[in-house]
């Protein structure tokens, strides 16, 4: 999963791979930071109940740090975080890769040329009908999305032609996840 | 003055414990030892909290709010004589300065830990004390004494200086002030300062000091046997405050010398003899910036700083407390301090614990303590009440454990306190302990040079508690997609974080499968 983190007004990709954060398995994993690698272990799971508390081993090759999240209230609306690295506050902002571009989708003026499909319900993806560069109208089925028992087309809402799909048949998806990007026709920058 | 009682050779047998959180620990642990039966109290809030395990038996008062539970000073006394305890240990707070409270448990015929009501309600009275104070050798903060009117507050900084503070004569938790730099701005800050005093404390009347910039606030822990006999301490050095409040306490101070400690010491023994005090109190003084020492007011009870004084003397004050009650006496008064001093080894500093966001300007913070780890090894003693589990509530204090360290210099209590605060750990609620680590680490307050406003010059400045970094930081960047992450797999469709799992498998299509989500999106729809 590729993530977007700034920190002190730079951005960084990450990318986990392993069971990121996951509780009582003490099973590290790795982070890609652009090109290096940090290797993440939880700490112990917080001992009572579930709550906010995350801690992380974090380690670079040369030194280890103490990452965690103390509790609710430092976690802010929209990906601002407050960690503490061995208990001195330092904050990030932090996306998911699909966070952004759905974002981007959202606040796209028509010159940004392109629509978002999004899940409307928690669900699996059955079946992709089309791939990347394939011609779309209003309307036209993207990929089938199995949900409630039930099998639903996701359409697209606008013509243009497929530029990615960003989910893979048996994907889990949550409600408002990006399932495909649409690229308007005629709105479209040529460069 | 108060009357001489009659000395008193009373065994107390069983001793009811008046508090909550830490400070009911801490004197259910000396009880313990002195082999004294403990009954603690509870509310509500506090039923599973370790002040009633510890204890021998417990009492619950009553519902969550002080109101109904810890001020309520005649369930307590009943309690006592239900339980046949002979004594009262009133913690600090809630009834612990309340002299008629005092008096109520000496009339049920009950020992009363702590000062006669008559010491209480004469050094507890801001013009009383400051009274006997200035005759025992050290004038009060220059003021007007009592409350007054918006006319003669013109003239205010004539009489006693600029700048000034205005503060409500009800008053107290930083409510109701003004601080008055210019003679101009008197009149609005008189007007603002009225209002906000009489909505916080129903009544509007102010009183004027003057407002000492950059003092450092130290005090004197005394005992007394009530027929003027006295024991004191080295100074405490209170100045790292966080609105009016102390976030960190030493002893001794950096600031006083041998000459300023004399004067101290000399005025306290001279003010605690002549008034026959009785038990545990401490003598709150300003020490301005150019070396002249102002009495602030006198504490009567046990205070939540006492362990630097105990780990530096090895005197357990909370055992001298009970001693005091069952009649111990001291050396009598004779302006002589090699009799009547503890002699300190080494230094001593203690940083308050709390449930508060010092990034967010201290603002209390509640919820579940999910995880917490405190400070072991050498040097170091923590005094907490609670434990991993407990629920922070908004009914209390947000103190949630005291970490105090010694060492034979000051330099080296300082990294001993400094490591054991990077080794605690609070989940589920945020702590001062990242602000303590950086005042540690900060020139000032290494050099000995803090005061009272230091700590908020020190916060505006909004670096101040976050930790230098790396240009690139790549273990914060990682945990902070790892952290992501596990919220995301942790939330349900509507990206709502999950509170409390029902445990395994929480994925949205595992909930999907159980029906759970269903109802929940029906619902939604």
């Amino acid at each position: 999963m590729k993530f977007h983190v700034t920190v002190g007004g730079r951005e960084f990709v990450v990318e986990l791979s392993g069971n990121p954060g996951g509780e009582g398995t003490g099973r590290s994993t790795e982070a890609r930071v652009d090109a290096r690698v940090v290797s993440l272990k939880p700490l112990k799971p917080p001992a009572i109940g579930e709550g906010p508390g995350l801690e992380i081993l974090a380690q670079d090759g040369t030194r280890h740090l103490t990452v965690s999240l103390p509790s609710r209230e430092a976690a802010e609306e929209g990906g601002a975080i407050r960690l503490l690295v061995d208990n001195r506050p330092a904050s990030a902002h932090v996306e998911t890769e699909r966070d952004r571009l759905r974002a981007t989708a959202h606040s796209s003026t028509p010159s940004s040329g392109s629509a978002t499909a999004t899940s409307s319900l928690p669900g699996v993806i059955r079946r992709i009908l089309l791939e990347a560069g394939d011609p779309v109208k209003a309307g036209t089925p993207i990929l089938t999305l199995e949900a409630m028992k039930m099998e639903n087309d996701v359409r697209a809402e606008t013509a243009g032609k497929v530029k990615t799909i960003f989910v893979k048949e048996g994907q889990v998806v949550n409600a408002g996840d990006p399932l495909a990007e649409i690229e308007k026709v005629g709105t479209r920058k040529e460069s | 003055m108060s009357p001489s009682r009659p000395p008193k050779n009373v065994k107390l047998k069983k001793v009811l414990v008046a508090n909550r959180g830490e400070i009911a620990v801490r004197v259910i642990r000396t009880l313990r030892v002195m082999g004294i039966s403990s009954v603690a109290v509870y509310s509500d809030a506090d039923e599973n909290s370790i002040h009633v395990r510890l204890a021998d038996e417990a009492v619950h008062l009553g519902a969550s709010p002080p109101a109904a539970s810890y001020l309520s000073g005649e369930r307590i006394i009943q309690a006592a004589r239900e339980r046949g305890a002979e004594g009262v240990h009133p913690g600090y707070g809630f009834l612990a300065e309340n002299s008629e409270f005092a008096g109520a448990v000496e009339k049920a015929g009950l020992t009363f830990v702590g000062p006669t009501p008559a010491n209480m309600s004469e050094l507890g009275n801001k013009v009383a004390s400051r009274d006997a104070l200035r005759e025992a050798g050290i004038p009060p903060v220059p003021g007007s004494g009592s409350a007054v009117t918006k006319s003669r507050a013109r003239r205010l900084p004539e009489e006693i200086g600029l700048p000034l503070l205005l503060k409500a004569a009800a008053g107290g938790g930083g409510k109701g002030i003004r601080i008055v730099r210019k003679k101009k701005e008197l009149t609005k800050a008189f007007e603002s300062a009225a209002s906000e005093a009489q909505s916080s404390f129903g009544s509007s009347d102010l009183i004027a000091e003057r407002y000492l910039e950059r003092a450092r606030h130290v005090e004197i822990q005394v005992l007394g046997d009530g027929a003027g006999g006295v024991q004191l301490f080295f100074e405490r050095d209170c100045s790292t405050q966080r609105r009016l409040q102390k976030l960190l306490e030493e002893t001794p101070s950096p600031a006083v010398t041998s000459p300023l400690r004399e004067r101290l010491l000399l005025t306290a023994g001279r003010a605690m003899s002549k008034a026959r005090y009785r038990g545990a109190g401490t003598l709150e003084f300003l020490l301005s910036e150019e070396g002249e020492l102002f009495f602030l007011e006198m504490n009567t009870r046990i205070q939540v700083e006492h362990p630097v004084t105990e780990v530096t003397t090895g005197i357990d004050l909370i055992a001298e407390q009970i001693a005091i009650a069952e009649g111990k006496r001291f050396a009598v008064w004779k302006n002589d301090l090699s009799t009547s001093v503890a002699e300190p080894r080494g230094t001593a500093m203690e940083f308050r614990l709390n449930a508060e966001d010092p990034e967010r300007d201290f603002q209390p913070s509640i919820g579940k303590l999910t995880a917490l780890h405190l400070p072991f090894g050498p040097r170091i003693r923590v005094d907490s009440g609670v434990e991993a589990g407990d629920e922070i509530t908004p009914y209390y204090d947000s103190l949630l454990a005291k970490v105090i360290a010694w060492g034979p210099s000051r330099s080296e209590t300082l990294k001993t306190l400094s490591g054991a605060l990077k080794e605690t750990r609070v989940h589920g609620v945020m702590s001062t302990a990242p602000l303590g680590i950086a005042v540690l680490a900060d020139k000032v307050f290494v050099d000995g040079k803090n005061h009272c406003q230091y700590m908020a010059e020190r916060l505006e400045d909004g670096k101040f508690l976050a930790r230098e970094h790396a240009e690139e930081d790549l273990p914060l960047i990682a945990a902070a997609a790892a952290w992501l992450h596990r919220q995301n797999s942790h939330s349900t469709g509507t990206k709502a974080p999950v509170e409390k799992g029902a445990g395994g498998d929480l994925s949205p299509w595992a909930l999907l499968q159980r029906g759970e989500l269903r109802e929940g999106m029906r619902g939604a729809r």
